[in-house]
Order: structure tokens, then C-alpha cells, then sequence
């Protein structure tokens, strides 16, 4: 379809224009029949655009929110209870467990955590989050997670791209791709990391592959700019700015005269209108300020503990309630760039991590349930994969990719539910299993997009998020209201 | 075939000459029919003859441990040696108290390491670390740790969670007879152990699954005891060739305390086969195709040929299928068939598997020759290319084309402009007409240096108005320095260059690949002088293999360059400097490396072939790693050098001996002048004292001065013995399938493939293997080498290939838009002397090149409907400049260029933000070199750069993206760079020109877009400069008007 597209392509004389023409929006047809005609399927070198379409079929939400947690959460101190975990501690396993680093012990190790049913749904929950504990009634809570390696850079690019090798793309780049975006004064995907660094392979877990650079995260600080060169020096004045972009405008259109059907000649007359656009916007946005303060207090601005991630996670919710479509945030980076990698101390370190992203985690949910826009949001809470029953070094469990447990809310995922379950000590996902590819199905079905349907051709063959010819992947309706 | 067979015999006869410490009693003629004896074994019919022989083999002095010595098991249990040095990587319980299991997996010792601390070994271990524990090996020096060694006495040490086992596999059938002692008694290091033994008998080890022996002996050795003999004497045992025994060694501690490091323990052992004969093999007829009916033919027979296979007859197994030959005579571990049913990976799951018995019984078959009476002897493999495959267009060699006829003949420059004109005057297209001499230049410059004219070439050039002026600016420019740094660049996006080491992951963190930056001062200047491009791929895949640098008393810069050129084959990323990775990591680096050589010179996707044979190219599998073993002698997986240990100092041996001499006597000196000088010190401050002092500090200082250095090259050189080469079965590190021999596509050869072992190219220490592969690249005739080149070229002088995918030529890549006009070009570069500059000159001087990049609108309305991409060229492209053409040409206009060639890379900051900057260099203006001269990471380029589509390269880039992100805007408003520049240029213009306006508008077009400004545009300028005058304070509205023309379309694209 990509060839259609790119041949029909006509810019309007600007995008605002267009998207009023159109009528923008969350369900506007835009476009929508050229890609309804084969599925998603562009050639390589064909240009996309962020224009919004909708996808396959009717939508049950238009924007994620991805809480990643980097390093693998520890499942059975936190959402997976295993009685006969503690009263086998300090046994030897009956099965073989698959390590990965040198250190394990190889006898089985209970959660030094005790749990609590919660909500009216009656959720197990580990005391270590008391927050999520409290929306429990709003989540539904995926206990049959695996994947395809157990290290981290590996898992990472499975989570996020649906194949364990790097170089493929972002989850979010394809959901862009798919949908495009609702905002002409902001990217479509946007990352909101630790202003104190990168987590784990870093700003790679973003990246377009071989879409279309547009459809790539495109990185929101969290403090300070909030992108990069997004504000013009001290001595630069509005009028002055207005005028030199007013000439600016001129030269360019002057110099497209002879060019009118370069596209690219005119994206870039429009952006920088965007640039100023979205200066005011971002600036706009980001102004937690105009939060009131008890709202900034449930996200935990007030202490210190939880503000950084607090900030991040109000952020995101201010820019889907602005029409972004992707929003993924990151982890702090401190103690390590993989926070919930719990080798060792877990008794100590699973809590602390927990500190600073319970609440607002759970805050995030309230904010946008008492908005209305829970419905039409699908907020993901992930790691990349679990960890052992077994012990390594003192007290910590190493990595497991054969069982771990994530979170979804909103956007139609079954409320106060928990799918599927592990054997008896955690270590295997056994009842309903789901892979990282069914979850991948799962949420673009809800966007819209049918998982088989959005592709992509590259060096001849269609790729596809789920790559479903290899992985088998469905759209597992259990986890689905 | 018959090469590979005799290389096969060979090694055979090697491993039983090696290995038997004979007692040839009775044993002349015991294998009198193996291999190596007789010319053909293939036709070889009469059995080995059963005389009564009596083979002993004797640790002490069978066990290979020196250096250059292969790892027995290097093989991959190959079974083609007699042994097999293995640890397991599994163990249970707390720490303290740990055991190994046997059904866990098992991993090959694969690393030699000499030194125990301090005491001088030869030993096989699978990690180096200080205490190099497990290991298997022999002291070379006598030693006491608690027991004496002797030197050249075996020592194995488990270390605190491992086993090691030593497997020994019989060639011959007879009686054993094993004795010998472990003999554990060290008490240095650790508390609370105990070191276990065990001899066992059982079948071949299983990596994956471990196995299951009987025990013959065993006995333990508590930790502290005085001494400790485990003797044993084992007698009369039945083997077959095949059977396995096993020395182990395990080492347990109670929990009480530390666990400590494996204990040397000394392993005497005999073992003797009486009465040793190979027994007759199973017959093909009456036991092997009985067999494989049963099992096999159902599959891979007359009804349905599997993976192209025909078990049905001697002919069709000995010929294979897709994966190659699917048995390797007289190597039952090297043969893919014993693979795949040993491993239980067929018959496939679900279907009825072969007994331990019948598994045996072909085993041993191939062992003995796996003749038959119906033997056809040596049968060509499988032909995996057919007469079809090979019509794609790129797998054709390129001939001379003629050239076509055309209608407008005045506008005919160049042979070039026939093959375009004829196409276009087909489609009742032409070309447009030539370019304004100022938009040519400015082409003609941002194309050969990425930089816009300067002042002075623009008078030079339009101000010469003579005949030939244009061409003369190519003569200027192509002789201009700058032109190394432009398409050196481009080269090195193909080679994916950067200048650290590993993933580069991490922002915050670089690790700086010392001295690789002699790589790309060496493309810089291959590019200023035109090296011929045959032989810049040929130094840069084999540089190592042209000259004997390692043996060279002095080296010339021709020796120290074409060590820097196979630089080229260190841009891959390669973890395995860190210690938890291994074998599969190291395979991870030569696939990389396949990528990068692939994509980069064939223009070709090979990986695709890695675990199946190309879905889209008639490339077998098989092929792929024939490729591979090209690199394999100098990326050997079984004698790995680590990323960090793959430098050579750009000094000879002989050189830099005598420096470190040098600097070991300033050492030497530098000691005993600094403890006078303590002394002296001490001694108090007398004035003479002080004199003293003053003069030892000089001296002291006066010796640094003295020392030299040299730097460091990142190159690549063959390493450690041959080890064969295989496929890897699914593409994985740990199922090794058929062997193969190093060679190239069979798709772009003649004939059969064609092997890269050609004993010219080879010279002592190195295998000559990629020489032989430059040679094959860089013939004249290549189908693709040339044509990928050229068409590179061709991409980078009109902003799109004659193939539009430069890096994939394959079936699956975009047709040529002119195919004949690709051929023409490829021959004629090669018979120019694959030169370089000649293609510019050819391409520059076509009317092609020269046209203007508009078209009235009527035209063009017209044109799209029949080329909407401009394929066909009826006018030129717009290319928007590249990353580092934008910042150099923001420098170079602002006057501010700092054109200080090579050297080590310019730093750049790793702020957490992510917003990395350049960091100030040596001299002032460092900041202001080129671009190519910044350090290159992989992932985090500086900011600015990868705002404008500089590749992030986890391996290579055939292809930049173009972008058009709203980043780019903001950066060329609001980043500090841009502002400063725009700043710099406004006072240049001040300066140049004072304070009249208009001047300053044209000034700034001029040196910005190198063009007068029109009527409308010096107007709208002016009135700006007004307006904006009353408005900022100072000169702020002259910077303005210069930040608001680098940020114009025009300044951004080559029109």
C-alpha cells in the first residue's frame, strides 16, 4: 500500500489545514481506505507520514502507555504467591532449573515478602505494592508470561520489538506507523527516561528499524528542555524569532517555487512552523504546575522518593490526554540501569525500587479512570522478564524467562483479572500461557490493527511486529473484557 | 572431492601416529589398510586384516597441551581425535557444598592457557582467568604444590564447581587394560574439600544431555591428608572403536568453609589395547540399507527427496542434499548423518529412532570407509546451483555494452548520456537543460569535498571562461585534499567504522578502540591517491597476508599500511572481551563480519544463509559458511584472541624490542636517580643539596623526554592452528553439521564452487585464505564487485543508485533503472584501472550529471506520469546534504573550518542527556574539524550528526535514511552550534564588507549560497535587517539573517 500512498500523497498547504479538512481525531477515516485495501504494507525506502488513519477495524483504544521496568521483576515477591515455594525453601529443586549466571545455589528460596488479597476481585498481592494493591479492581494481571532469552539486552529486544535480536522496531514505532497521530505539534512516540541516563541498551529500545525514521521514540526530558534545543537562547526575542522565521518562510517557499512537488521540501517548511508550535505545546504540557496539588500529590511530586518517577508518569498522562499515541517511560537509573535486576539483596533493593514507582504507577490508573480516559488508554506495566525460585549468591534470584508476570489497564483489558498461572514455584508459566507475541496481538487489536495485517516489506518479505508465520501469535481474548 | 578425502586420510593417519606411543609388537601391519595407504579408499575393498597388535597410549606423553597444539576436542566431538577435554556447567547445592551433575550440559575446554599463577603450564581451560581453574594440562616445570610435579607430568584441577573429564575414544578393537593413579595431595589454597575420581566406560559424551557411563573405579581424596594415591588397574575390558573412557575429576567441599580453587591433582594413566584390530565393518548391503529403508527413505527417497535427499543408494548419500554431504568417510562425528541421529533430530519427532545398536553400526560403518560392493566411488556432491539461478542479472559477468542510438546527439557528452538519453527519448522524455555555472560548482563541490565553494574557488571558476573550465574544477577538486575526507567518509559508512570497542550501549561510557583511527586516516588517503579499487578491498581483507610483517626486521609505511587496512575487519562489534561470553558470541563476530563484507563488497544479504539456505538467492547454505571459513584462521573460535589482544604496535618485532629496551634501561636509570633524589631530600636543604636536587630532577625529567613510543594498530592476522570449519546446523554455534572447505558463491563461479585454498596465497603462519578471497573479488570479470562500486558512486552523485538498494543486488533487491549502462560503467572502471577518480570524471562530464535539477511545469507534469521518481533522470535530483557535509559546511562558511587532517579522534562529551558535544581538543580550533574526524560511536554519534541521519551502526550502513524530523528544525534554530556559527559568519561578514546593508545581504548569499541574491530576495533581506535592527540589540540582526540562510532549504540540499 505504501506505493499508493506515497503516489496519492498531496500536502495540503498545511497539516492543520488538512486535519481540519479531515476532521481530526480519535476515528476519523482519514486515509483509512488506502490502507484498509491490502493491510499495512509499505516497500522499504517508501516515505510514512504521521498523518492519523485509522486501522483495521473499530479501535477499543487510541494511545499505551508503557511503564517499563527494566531488569525483571522478581514475580513471585510481587504478584505470584507460591505456598509451596516457602515450604519447600531450602530444598533442593525436583526439576531442572536454567540459569544464566554462575552463582546460583540451586535450592529453592521463598519470598521473604507476605501477600494479601486485595480489592474486590481479590487480587494476591505482595506487600511490597501497596499502590497497585489498591487498583487491583482496574488491572488485569497477566500471570503466564514468557520469553525467548534470559539476559537482558536480548529479552529487551523482545519485549519491545517481538524478536530477541537487536535492529528491529519499537512496538511504538509501529503502532505509529499503523495510526499515525493525533497532534500536529507533537511526535507520535514519545520516551520519557531518567534524566540521569539511559537504561539498558538504551535509546536502541526506541528506534524505528528499518520504518521510517518519523515513526521513531522521539526522546521528552523530563527536567530541564523538555527536547532537546526545543528553547532558543536568553537573547533571542519572540518578535525577533517571529520575524526572522516570517523570513525564513519567505526564502524557502521562494526556493520550492521550482520544486512543488518535492514533499520533502515542504515537511520542512512546516517544521519549522511545527518547531515553534511545538515549543509552546511541550512548554504547555509539561507544566505540571498547572496540576492541582492534589493531583501532583497522588503522583507523588510531594516527596522526594517518588517524584522523578511521579513527574514522568503525569507527564505521560497530560501527552495521551493530548492525542501522543505511544508514551513509553523508563525506570531511574539508580541503583543500576536495570533497577528490578535483584542478583542479590532483594529483601532490601526489591523494596526500594518499589517505593519509587508504586505510587505513581497506580496513580497514573486513578488519574486517568477519574478522567475517562482509562477507557481509551491502555496502560502496560512490564519488565522484560522474571525471576528464579532458586537462590543466587546470599539472597537474590537470577533470571528466568520461562515465567514472569506483567500488569495491563485500560483500553479494554478485563478489570480486576488474573490470567493464567505458573507451577508450583513460579519457575514456568503452565496454565494459559502467553508470549510476548500474543501480548504484541492483544494490544494492536485493541488499537485497531489487526497483528497479521500491519506489515512492512523489507528486503522482499513482509515483516510484521509479530512475525505470527514463526511465532504463532493470537490474540489471546482471556485478557480482554 | 578427492582433496577433501585425501585431507581427511591424512589427518587420520596423523591422529594414530600422534597418538600411539606404540608398542608395536606385534602390531606391523595393524593398519596397514588405513587410510593414507591406499590412493583411493572410496574403491578400497579388502578389510583391515586381524593380526594380534598391542597399542598403548600414555598420558604423560599423548595428551596434547604445547602451544600450537590443537585442542583435541576442538573437533566439537568430531570424534576425529582419540581425546576429549570437557567440564561441565552444571553443579547443584549452596555454594559450599556444591556437586556437579552429570546429566548437565557439558562445554568444551576451548582456551590454553600457560601460567597457574606463577608456575609454567601448558594447559586447556575454558576461561583464562588468574587461577585458571578448571583446566587439564601438564606442568612444564618441576613444581610443588603439595604433591611434586614433575615437568610434563598430567594435571587436571575441577576447580570449586566443576568436573573436568578427559574422554578417551579407541580407535580399534581389542582387550583394554587401563592403569594409573590420581594422585591429590596439595593443601595450598582452600579448606574443607575433597577431591573425587572416577574412571568410567560409557558411550560418547553429549554436550547438551551429558551421559550416562558405567563406573570402572573411583575413589576420593579427603582435603589435608599427606598424600593420597588413587591408584587403579583395570584388565581385560571388551572395546570397539567408539567407546569411550573417561577420567574425571570433581572436587566437593562440606560447607564449613570458603570453597576453594581446584586442586591440582596429577593423573598417571596407561591405557593398552591387546590383540587391537579395527573389526570388520558393518556391510552397506546387509546392514546400512536395511537400515536407512527403515528409517529414512520414507522422507528422503523416491517419493518425496527432503532437503534434496537420496538415501536410497551409496551414490545419493555420498552426494548429500542441501546441507551438503551427509557423510564424511571414516569421520562418523564429522558426518551430518551421525549428527542428526545421534542428536535425536531425526528421524523428526514423533517417528520411530534408531537404537543405540543401529546408531552404532553406522557409526562404525563410515569409521571403516562406508564401502560397499555397489560403491560408486567419488561422487561430485550435489550440484545447489542450477543453470537458472545463475541468469539473474547480477550473477552474470558484465560485458561491454554497446551504445544505444539517439535522437539528440548535440546533447550527447559522454557514452554515459546515450544509455540515459535512449531511455528517456523512449518514453518521449529529454534531458533538462544544463545547470547555471554557480549551481554547478557549488554541485560539483559539496559532491567531491561535502563542502560548499569558498570565495576563492568560486572567482577561480567563474571567472574562467576559457573552454575546459569545468572539467579543470574537477582536476582542481579531485586533487584537493578534502575529497580523501568526503568519499573516505562514504566508504567507511559501508565498512560501519567507529572507533570503540563492544556495543557502545552506554551513553555515559566510551571504550575507545586505541589506534583505530589509523583506519580512517588510511581510507582518506587510499581515496586522495586513488588507490586502485581492487587493491584497496585487498589490502583492507588481507593486508596481513600480502607482506611478511611478521617476520620483517623493519617496516616500511607499505608494510605499516596494509596492516592498518584490514582494519576494515575490526569495525564488528565483539563482546568477548568480557568474560562471560564464549564460543556462541565469537561466532556472533564472524557473522557480523559476514554482513559487513557482504553487504558491503558483493552487495549481497549472505546472512540470510547463516541458518537456511537463501529464500530468495540460490545461495546453499553451504556456501555461507565456505565463505566464513575464509575468516575462520584469523577469527578462530577455537583460539580466540580477545578484542583487546587484536592490536600489533606500528613498529616491527625487531623495532620494538629495541624500544622497550630503550625504555626498560630509562627505567632502569629513571629508579636509582629518583631514590638519589629521596636521598638527597632527605638529606636535608643545604644549598649544595638543593644544587643537587635541582640537577637530579632535571636529569630525571630529561630521561621522560627520552622515551619512545609507538602506536597502536587495530588489525586483523591469522591466529592459532586451523580448526576445520563447519555448518552450523539452524545457524547455531552448538550444532555443527557437514564440513566444509574455505571457498566462495558457487552462484558467481564458473563451475563448482570454486575453494579459497590456493597454496600461492598462503605463507608461513597464515592460511592465505583471504587473500584468496580478494583475488576472486577484485578479478576483472566479477559479476558484482565493480558493479556495486560503481553503482555506489553513481548513488552518491545523483542522490539514488542505478540500483536503488546499494547493498542488496540480489533478486530480492530493486532492478536496475539502466542495466546495460551498469555494465558499461563496471567494465570501463576496471579498465581504468579501477580508479576512482576516472568514475567521477566519467559521471561529472555528462550532460547527465550537469543538467539543472527543475523543469518547466508543464514538462514535468508530464514526466511524472512516467517516471514520478525521476529514475530515468530528465532533470537532477535534489540531495539534501549529509550529516557531516551540514556541520562542515556551517564551519566552512562562517570561516571557522579548522582543516587539520588525521590523527586521533576529536572527543566528545557523554552528558546524561544525551545531548553530546564536541569536546575541546589540543589546539583551540579542534572543535572545528571535520566531522570525519569526531569520534565515531556506534550508537551515540554526536547529537547534531545523528539528528541529521548519521548511521547508528550496530553493524554497517549501505544506505543512510534521509529524514526530515522536526529535530533537525529546532537544532538549526536553537542549538548552541548553529547560533555561535551564525554568529562568527556575521562578523565575518562585517568584517569583509562593513556596514552597508546590501553588501552584507550579498556577502552573506554568497558565501552561504554561493549565488547573488535576486531582486526579490536582497528586498525582503534588507527590510529584515531593518525591522529586525530595531527590534535586538547589536549585531544580533545581521547573526539572524546568516542563522535564517544556514537554515534554508537551499543551504541544505545540492540542487
Amino acid at each position: 500500500m505504501g506505493k499508493d500512498m506515497t503516489a496519492s500523497r498531496e500536502f495540503p498547504e498545511t497539516r492543520r489545514k488538512m486535519l481540519a479538512e479531515v476532521g481530526a481525531g480519535f476515528g476519523t477515516l482519514a486515509l483509512a481506505g488506502m490502507f484498509q485495501r491490502e493491510g499495512l504494507l509499505a516497500a522499504d525506502g517508501d516515505g510514512q507520514n504521521l498523518l492519523p488513519r485509522s486501522g483495521h477495524r473499530p479501535a477499543r483504544a487510541r494511545a499505551v502507555i508503557q511503564l517499563f521496568q527494566n531488569g525483571g521483576p522478581s514475580q513471585m515477591d510481587l504478584f505470584d504467591d507460591k505456598p509451596e515455594l516457602t515450604r519447600q525453601h531450602g530444598k533442593v529443586p525436583s526439576q531442572e532449573i536454567e540459569t544464566f549466571q554462575l552463582d546460583n545455589n540451586n535450592v529453592l528460596l521463598k519470598s521473604p515478602f507476605s501477600f494479601q488479597h486485595h480489592g474486590k476481585c481479590g487480587m494476591h498481592l505482595g506487600e511490597t505494592i501497596p499502590h497497585i494493591s489498591a487498583i487491583a479492581d482496574d488491572i488485569c494481571l497477566v500471570r503466564s508470561m514468557h520469553t525467548g532469552h534470559n539476559n537482558h539486552p536480548f529479552a529487551i529486544n523482545m519485549m519491545q520489538t517481538g524478536k530477541t535480536f537487536a535492529g528491529r522496531p519499537a512496538m511504538g514505532s509501529w503502532i505509529c506507523y499503523g495510526l499515525g497521530t493525533e497532534r500536529d505539534d507533537l511526535p507520535g512516540y514519545i520516551v520519557l527516561r531518567d534524566p540521569r541516563g539511559y537504561n539498558t541498551s538504551g535509546k536502541m529500545v526506541w528506534s524505528s528499524g528499518w520504518l521510517p525514521a518519523v515513526f521513531q521514540g522521539t526522546e521528552f526530558n523530563s527536567g530541564g528542555d523538555a527536547v532537546h534545543h526545543l528553547n532558543p537562547g536568553k537573547n533571542v526575542t519572540a518578535s525577533g524569532r517571529r520575524r526572522a522565521l516570517e523570513l525564513l518562510a519567505t526564502l524557502n517557499r521562494r526556493h520550492q517555487q521550482r520544486y512543488t512537488r518535492e514533499t520533502e521540501l515542504e515537511a520542512r517548511i512546516q517544521n519549522y512552523e511545527l518547531a515553534a508550535r511545538m515549543q509552546l505545546a511541550a512548554a504547555d504540557l509539561l507544566d505540571v504546575k498547572q496540576e492541582t496539588r492534589e493531583t501532583r500529590s497522588r503522583y507523588g511530586l510531594d516527596n522526594p522518593t517518588t517524584a522523578a518517577y511521579g513527574l514522568r508518569c503525569l507527564m505521560a498522562r497530560r501527552l495521551v490526554e493530548a492525542g501522543v499515541r505511544f508514551v513509553q517511560i523508563f525506570p531511574p537509573v539508580k541503583p543500576s540501569s536495570q533497577p528490578w535486576d535483584n542478583h542479590n539483596n532483594l529483601p532490601a533493593d526489591l523494596p526500594n525500587i518499589c517505593r519509587q514507582t508504586d505510587q505513581p504507577s497506580a496513580a497514573l490508573v486513578t488519574d486517568l479512570k477519574q478522567r475517562g480516559l482509562l477507557d481509551e488508554v491502555i496502560v502496560m506495566w512490564t519488565g522484560e522478564f522474571g525471576r528464579l525460585p532458586i537462590s543466587e549468591a546470599k539472597d537474590g534470584r537470577d533470571h528466568n524467562r520461562n515465567a514472569f508476570s506483567l500488569w495491563m489497564a485500560g483500553g479494554g483489558f478485563r478489570a480486576g483479572h488474573v490470567h493464567g498461572g505458573t507451577d508450583d514455584f513460579g519457575y514456568a508459566a503452565v496454565e494459559d500461557r502467553v508470549s510476548v507475541a500474543d501480548l504484541h496481538a492483544t494490544i494492536l487489536q485493541q488499537l485497531g490493527l489487526d497483528h497479521r495485517r500491519l506489515a512492512y516489506r523489507v528486503a522482499g518479505r513482509p515483516e510484521r511486529l509479530t512475525d505470527p508465520d514463526v511465532t504463532g501469535a493470537r490474540v489471546v481474548d482471556g485478557l480482554l473484557a | 572431492m578427492c582433496f577433501k578425502y585425501n585431507g581427511v586420510m591424512r589427518t587420520r593417519l596423523q591422529v594414530v601416529a600422534r597418538c600411539c606411543t606404540i608398542v608395536m609388537l606385534a602390531a606391523g601391519g595393524l593398519f596397514a589398510d588405513e587410510p593414507g595407504s591406499g590412493k583411493n579408499p572410496g574403491r578400497q575393498k579388502k578389510q583391515p586384516t586381524a593380526r594380534p597388535g598391542r597399542v598403548t597410549w600414555d598420558f604423560q606423553q599423548d595428551l596434547k597441551t604445547q602451544p600450537g597444539s590443537n585442542n583435541p576436542q576442538a573437533d566439537l566431538l568430531g570424534f576425529d581425535s582419540v581425546w576429549h577435554l570437557l567440564r561441565t556447567t552444571r553443579s547443584k547445592g549452596p555454594v559450599g557444598t556444591r556437586r556437579w551433575l552429570r546429566d548437565g550440559r557439558y562445554a568444551l575446554l576451548t582456551q590454553r592457557g600457560d601460567r597457574l599463577f606463577a608456575a609454567p603450564l601448558q594447559a586447556w581451560t575454558f576461561k583464562l582467568g588468574p587461577a585458571l581453574a578448571p583446566f587439564a594440562g601438564r606442568y612444564t616445570a618441576p613444581q610443588n604444590v603439595g604433591i611434586h610435579f614433575q615437568a610434563g607430568e598430567t594435571v587436571i584441577a575441577p576447580g570449586p564447581d566443576h568436573a573436568i573429564v578427559i574422554g578417551w575414544r579407541s580407535p580399534v578393537a581389542g582387550r583394554l587394560e587401563i592403569s594409573g593413579e590420581f594422585h591429590h595431595a596439595q593443601n595450598c589454597c582452600g579448606k574443607n574439600s575433597q577431591i573425587n575420581w572416577y574412571v568410567e566406560r560409557g558411550p560418547a559424551p553429549d554436550l547438551e544431555h551429558g551421559f550416562k557411563p558405567l563406573s570402572l573405579a573411583r575413589g576420593h581424596a579427603d582435603f589435608g591428608t599427606a598424600t593420597e594415591h588413587g591408584r587403579f588397574r583395570i584388565g581385560d575390558l571388551e572395546v570397539v572403536p567408539g567407546d569411550f573412557v573417561y577420567f574425571i575429576a570433581d572436587c566437593v567441599a562440606d560447607g564449613t568453609g570458603e570453597p576453594h580453587h581446584g586442586d591440582a591433582t596429577r593423573l598417571v594413566a596407561k591405557l593398552t589395547v591387546v590383540g587391537a584390530k579395527v573389526p570388520d565393518p558393518p556391510s552397506y548391503e546387509k546392514d546400512i540399507r536395511p537400515l536407512l529403508s527403515r528409517y529414512c527413505v520414507d522422507c528422503h527417497g523416491q517419493q518425496s527427496r527432503e532437503a534434496r535427499l537420496d538415501l536410497r543408494s551409496l551414490a545419493g548419500i555420498l552426494s548429500g542434499g542441501e546441507s551438503g554431504p551427509v557423510i564424511v568417510r571414516r569421520k562418523p562425528g564429522a558426518s551430518f548423518l551421525v549428527q542428526l541421529v545421534e542428536s535425536g533430530e531425526m528421524p523428526p519427532k514423533g517417528e520411530k529412532k534408531l537404537s543405540a545398536a543401529e546408531r552404532g553400526v553406522i557409526r562404525r560403518w563410515i569409521l571403516a570407509g562406508a564401502a560397499s560392493k555397489e560403491d560408486p566411488g567419488d561422487v561430485p556432491p550435489l550440484a545447489l546451483v542450477s543453470a537458472e539461478d545463475r541468469k539473474h542479472w547480477a550473477f552474470r559477468k558484465p560485458v561491454r555494452q554497446r551504445l544505444p542510438e539517439v535522437t539528440a546527439g548535440g546533447r550527447v557528452r559522454s557514452p554515459i548520456d546515450r544509455f540515459l538519453l535512449g531511455r528517456l527519448e523512449s518514453d518521449g522524455l529529454e534531458f533538462a537543460a544544463d545547470a547555471d555555472r554557480a549551481t554547478l560548482l557549488r554541485r560539483a563541490c559539496l559532491d567531491l569535498l561535502g563542502l560548499p565553494p569558498s570565495l576563492q574557488q568560486q572567482q577561480a571558476f567563474l571567472n574562467d571562461i576559457r573552454p575546459g573550465a569545468y572539467s579543470r574544477l574537477l582536476d582542481r577538486l579531485l586533487a584537493h585534499p578534502q575529497y580523501g575526507e568526503r568519499w573516505g567518509r562514504h566508504w567507511m559508512d559501508a565498512a560501519g567504522y567507529v572507533d570503540v570497542r563492544l556495543f557502545d550501549g552506554d551513553a555515559a561510557t566510551i571504550y575507545l578502540n586505541e589506534g583505530m583511527w589509523q583506519y580512517r586516516d588510511y581510507c582518506i588517503s587510499a581515496h586522495n591517491q586513488d588507490l586502485p579499487w581492487d587493491q584497496f578491498i585487498t589490502e583492507q581483507l588481507a593486508g596481513d597476508e600480502l607482506v611478511a610483517w611478521d617476520t620483517l626486521k623493519q617496516w616500511t609505511p607499505e608494510v605499516r599500511q596494509k596492516l592498518i587496512a584490514t582494519g576494515f575487519l575490526r569495525n564488528i562489534e565483539d563482546p568477548t572481551s568480557e568474560a562471560q561470553y564464549g564460543v556462541k558470541e565469537r561466532y556472533d563476530v564472524l557473522f557480523d563480519l559476514m554482513k559487513t563484507v557482504s553487504s558491503s563488497l558483493l552487495g549481497l544479504t549472505l546472512e540470510c544463509a547463516r541458518c537456511h539456505s537463501h529464500k530468495y538467492d540460490p545461495i546453499p547454505q553451504r556456501d555461507f559458511y565456505r565463505f566464513m571459513a575464509c575468516f575462520e584462521p584469523a577469527l578462530n573460535v577455537h583460539s580466540w584472541k580477545k578484542p583487546q589482544d587484536r592490536w600489533l604496535p606500528d613498529v616491527s618485532a625487531t623495532e620494538r624490542s629495541r624500544i622497550d629496551e630503550h625504555n626498560a634501561s630509562l627505567t632502569a636509570q629513571t629508579r636509582e636517580l629518583t631514590s638519589k633524589l629521596k636521598a638527597a631530600e632527605k638529606a636535608g636543604k643545604q644549598e649544595d643539596q638543593q644544587k643537587t636536587i635541582a640537577e637530579l630532577k632535571n636529569r630525571i625529567q630529561a630521561l621522560g623526554r627520552a622515551r619512545r613510543s609507538y602506536g597502536k594498530i587495530q588489525a586483523l592476522w591469522d591466529v592459532g592452528p586451523d580448526s576445520p570449519s563447519r555448518v552450523l546446523r539452524r545457524g547455531q554455534w552448538n550444532k555443527p553439521g557437514a564440513p566444509v572447505v574455505p571457498g566462495f558463491l558457487e552462484v558467481l563461479s564458473d563451475g563448482p564452487a570454486e575453494l579459497a585454498v590456493r597454496p600461492d596465497h598462503a605463507r608461513p603462519g597464515s592460511s592465505g585464505r583471504r587473500l584468496s578471497l580478494a583475488r576472486w573479488l577484485t578479478r576483472p570479470d566479477h559479476p558484482l564487485t565493480a558493479r556495486v562500486i560503481v553503482n555506489r558512486a553513481w548513488h552518491h552523485h545523483f542522490g539514488a543508485g542505478i540500483v536503488t538498494t546499494p547493498g542488496n543486488f540480489g533478486r530480492n533487491g530493486a532492478a536496475p533503472s539502466h542495466p546495460k549502462l551498469l555494465d558499461w560503467l563496471a567494465v570501463d572502471f576496471v579498465e581504468h584501472g579501477w580508479s576512482l577518480k576516472h568514475l567521477h570524471r566519467r559521471i561529472m562530464l555528462s550532460t547527465a550529471y550537469r543538467q539543472a535539477s527543475f523543469r518547466a511545469p508543464a514538462f514535468e507534469a508530464r514526466a511524472v506520469t512516467v517516471d514520478a521518481k525521476n529514475r530515468l533522470l530528465w532533470r537532477a535530483n535534489l540531495k539534501r546534504i549529509e550529516a557531516e557535509a551540514v556541520r562542515d559546511s556551517v564551519l566552512a562558511v562562517a570561516g571557522n573550518l579548522d582543516p587539520h587532517p588525521g590523527g586521533p579522534p576529536v572527543m566528545l562529551t557523554k552528558p546524561p542527556s544525551g545531548l553530546s558535544l564536541v569536546q575541546p581538543g589540543p589546539r583551540p580550533t579542534s572543535r572545528n574539524r571535520r566531522s570525519i574526524y569526531l569520534l565515531a560511536r556506534r550508537v551515540y554519534p554526536l547529537k547534531f550528526l545523528e539528528i541529521f541521519d548519521s548511521p547508528v551502526v550496530p553493524i554497517n550502513c549501505t544506505k543512510r535514511p534521509q529524514s526530515a524530523t522536526v529535530l533537525q528544525s529546532l537544532a538549526l534554530l536553537n542549538s548552541q552550534f548553529v547560533v555561535d556559527q551564525a554568529g562568527v559568519l556575521a562578523e565575518r561578514v562585517h568584517r569583509e564588507v562593513g556596514d552597508n546593508r546590501v553588501s552584507q545581504v550579498r556577502r552573506a548569499y554568497r558565501l552561504t549560497l554561493a549565488r547573488e541574491p535576486a531582486g526579490d530576495e536582497l528586498s525582503a533581506c534588507r527590510r529584515f535587517l531593518d525591522d529586525q535592527a530595531s527590534d535586538v540589540a547589536g549585531n544580533n540582526a545581521l547573526r539572524d539573517l546568516c542563522q535564517m540562510l544556514l537554515c534554508t532549504n537551499e543551504f541544505l540540499f545540492v540542487q
